[in-house]
C-alpha cells in the first residue's frame, strides 16, 4: 500500500468547534464512510450523508444504511449541488472521500463558495494525476510511476510537475535535457 | 515623427536580497513604453504570431467585449503619450489608426471584429512591444481567458489559459501566503487607478521568448558558460509589469514589458553592478532555485567582481 493509499484510510478529524457535518464519497467509498456516520452522529451536531458519482441502485445491499442520503450522479457543473452546498449553515465542516478527480471537483465546488481550507477534509484514493502534457508537442501522455514520461508523440523525455490544467485535466510535462543534472533542468 | 526612447527599468533597490513585490500606483496611467526596440521587437512578435500562433494567442469566445475594451484602451494610451508616433481618427465607429513607426493604416469598426485582421486583443497586441493578458473576474477569482504572450518568462499560455489565478500561481517556497495576498490586492484593483511593478530573473542567451515549449533551445546555454562569455551571455531580465482594471467588462488587463542588458553591458554602471552582485550573494537558495540561476550564479558573482 503506497502512502497515498494509506492515508486515504485515514480516519477523519472531528471538528469540535463545527456545527454540522456534511459527509461526500463516492461508490467506492461508501462502505469506509459508514463508521464515520456512526461517529459524526454521536457528537450531537446534525450529519448529512453524500453519495456521489452513484445512484441507489449502485449500492445494493447496503442502501438501507444510507436511506437519508442524498445522491449526486454528477457534480462537475451541477447548479443543485451546487446550491446544496451553498446553502449550508455557517460552521459546516465538509469531508470528502473519493476518487482525486471527483475531489478536486467538489474542491472546486467548496472553493468557489467561499469555503475555507480549514473548514474541508479530503480523503482522495488512487492516482492524483491520470495524463501529463507535453509542454513540447502538447500531445497527452499517461503518467505511470516514474518521475518521468517518453512523449508517445515527440519522444521527448518529461519530467512530470504537479501544476495541474483542469481544461485538459492533465498535469504539466517539462522537457529535461540531457546531460544535465537533474536539479538544474527545470 | 519623434526618436524612441531608451529605457531600462533597473528594479534593485538595496545591495541585499529582500522581497519586495514593489508595487506602486502607475503614474502617468500608461502601461505602455515605446522604445528604440520597438522595430525590432513588434517584428519579432509578428514573426512569433506567424509561426507559433497556439502558443502566443488564446482567447475564449466569450472575452470579445473585453478584448474591444483593451483594444479602446491600448490604442487611446498610444496616441495620447506617443502622439508624434501614433494617431486615431474617429466618425462613429469607424476607426482610422496610423502607426506611423511602422508606417501601417489599418481602418476598421469598432466592435466588428470582421474588419480587423486577428481578433481585438490579438490585433492591437501586434503594435506594442508589450505582452497583453485579460484576466476575467468571476466567482470571487480571476481566470486567464485572454492573452497575447509573445515573450514569456518560462510560462506557457497554451497551459496557463482558463486557469483561475490561484491555479496558475503555485505558492511560492519561500512565501506560502504570497500568492493568496497578491490575489486579494487584485481583485481589488479599481478603475481608473492602474499599478505597476517590476520582476527580474535571469537567464543565459539573448533572447526575449524564453517559454517552455523550446526550453531544449534556450535551456542548456546555461551550461555552457565561460569566464569569457559569462558577461555577454548572461541576461538580466526586467519585466515591469501593469495592471489596470477595464470598467466596462470588470476585467483586468495586465501588460508585460520585458528589457534585457547582458552583464557586460549592465556593469558598465557601478550602482546597478554593485546591487546585483550583493542581491545574488544573498539570494537564499531556494529563491535562487525558483530563479532558475543555480547553475551559474557563482560564475555571475565572479564575473561581476572582476569588474570592479
Amino acid at each position: 500500500m503506497t502512502e497515498l493509499e494509506a492515508f486515504s484510510l485515514v480516519p477523519f478529524d472531528l471538528q469540535s468547534r463545527c456545527k454540522k457535518h456534511v459527509l461526500i464519497a463516492d461508490a467506492p467509498r461508501f462502505a469506509d464512510i459508514l463508521p464515520e456516520v456512526h461517529r459524526m452522529s454521536a457528537s450531537g451536531h446534525p450529519v448529512e450523508s453524500n453519495i456521489v458519482g452513484a445512484s441507489p441502485e449502485d449500492l445494493g445491499g447496503a442502501r438501507s444504511e444510507f436511506v437519508h442520503a442524498r445522491y449526486w450522479p454528477e457534480v462537475e457543473g451541477s447548479e443543485t449541488f451546487r446550491k446544496y452546498l451553498g446553502e449550508q449553515p455557517m460552521g459546516t465542516h465538509l469531508y470528502i472521500s473519493a476518487a482525486w478527480p471527483r475531489t478536486r471537483s467538489i474542491l472546486r465546488v467548496a472553493e468557489t463558495l467561499g469555503y475555507a481550507s480549514e473548514d474541508v477534509q479530503i480523503r482522495p484514493y488512487g492516482s492524483k494525476y491520470q495524463q501529463v502534457f507535453c509542454i513540447s508537442c502538447y500531445a497527452l501522455n499517461a503518467i505511470g510511476d516514474d518521475a518521468t514520461v517518453t512523449c508517445h508523440q515527440c519522444g521527448r523525455e518529461l519530467s512530470v510537475s504537479n501544476h495541474y490544467s483542469r481544461r485538459l485535466d492533465a498535469v504539466l510535462g517539462h522537457i529535461v535535457l540531457k546531460n544535465c543534472p537533474r536539479k538544474e533542468n527545470l | 515623427m519623434r526618436s524612441l526612447q531608451r529605457r531600462f527599468p533597473f528594479p534593485l533597490e538595496e545591495t541585499h536580497y529582500a522581497y519586495s513585490n514593489n508595487l506602486k500606483p502607475l503614474e502617468p496611467a500608461c502601461c505602455l513604453q515605446v522604445t528604440d526596440q520597438y522595430p525590432n521587437e513588434i517584428a519579432l512578435k509578428r514573426r512569433l504570431l506567424a509561426t507559433h500562433r497556439e502558443r502566443c494567442f488564446r482567447a475564449l469566445p466569450d472575452t470579445l467585449p473585453a478584448q474591444w475594451e483593451a483594444l479602446d484602451t491600448v490604442l487611446h494610451q498610444l496616441t495620447t503619450y506617443y502622439p508624434d508616433n501614433f494617431t486615431l481618427q474617429t466618425q462613429g465607429d469607424k476607426w482610422t489608426f496610423h502607426n506611423h513607426v511602422q508606417n501601417e493604416t489599418e481602418q476598421f469598426t469598432f466592435g466588428d471584429e470582421r474588419t480587423l485582421p486577428s481578433e481585438p486583443l490579438n490585433w492591437i497586441g501586434q503594435h506594442v512591444q508589450e505582452d497583453l493578458i485579460l484576466m476575467v473576474q468571476k466567482d470571487d477569482d480571476l481566470y486567464l481567458e485572454a492573452g497575447q504572450l509573445c515573450f514569456p518568462s518560462v510560462w506557457s499560455l497554451t497551459f496557463d489559459f482558463g486557469m483561475a489565478f490561484r491555479e496558475i500561481h503555485q505558492p511560492v517556497p519561500w512565501n506560502p501566503e504570497l500568492g493568496e495576498k497578491i490575489r486579494r490586492f487584485l481583485l481589488r484593483v479599481e478603475a481608473g487607478k492602474p499599478w505597476t511593478r517590476l520582476n527580474w530573473t535571469m537567464h543565459a542567451g539573448r533572447r526575449l521568448d524564453i517559454p517552455p515549449e523550446t526550453f531544449d533551445e534556450w535551456g542548456p546555454k546555461r551550461h555552457f558558460l565561460t569566464e569569457a562569455n559569462v558577461g555577454t551571455e548572461v541576461q538580466f531580465r526586467v519585466e515591469e509589469q501593469c495592471i489596470l482594471r477595464l470598467p466596462g467588462s470588470n476585467a483586468l488587463l495586465f501588460s508585460i514589458h520585458t528589457y534585457l542588458k547582458c552583464l557586460q553591458e549592465l556593469s558598465q554602471h557601478k550602482d546597478w553592478a554593485e546591487k546585483l552582485h550583493g542581491v545574488l550573494s544573498t539570494l537564499p537558495e531556494s529563491v535562487a532555485e525558483y530563479k532558475g540561476l543555480t547553475a551559474y550564479r557563482q560564475q555571475v558573482i565572479h564575473y561581476l567582481e572582476s569588474c570592479r
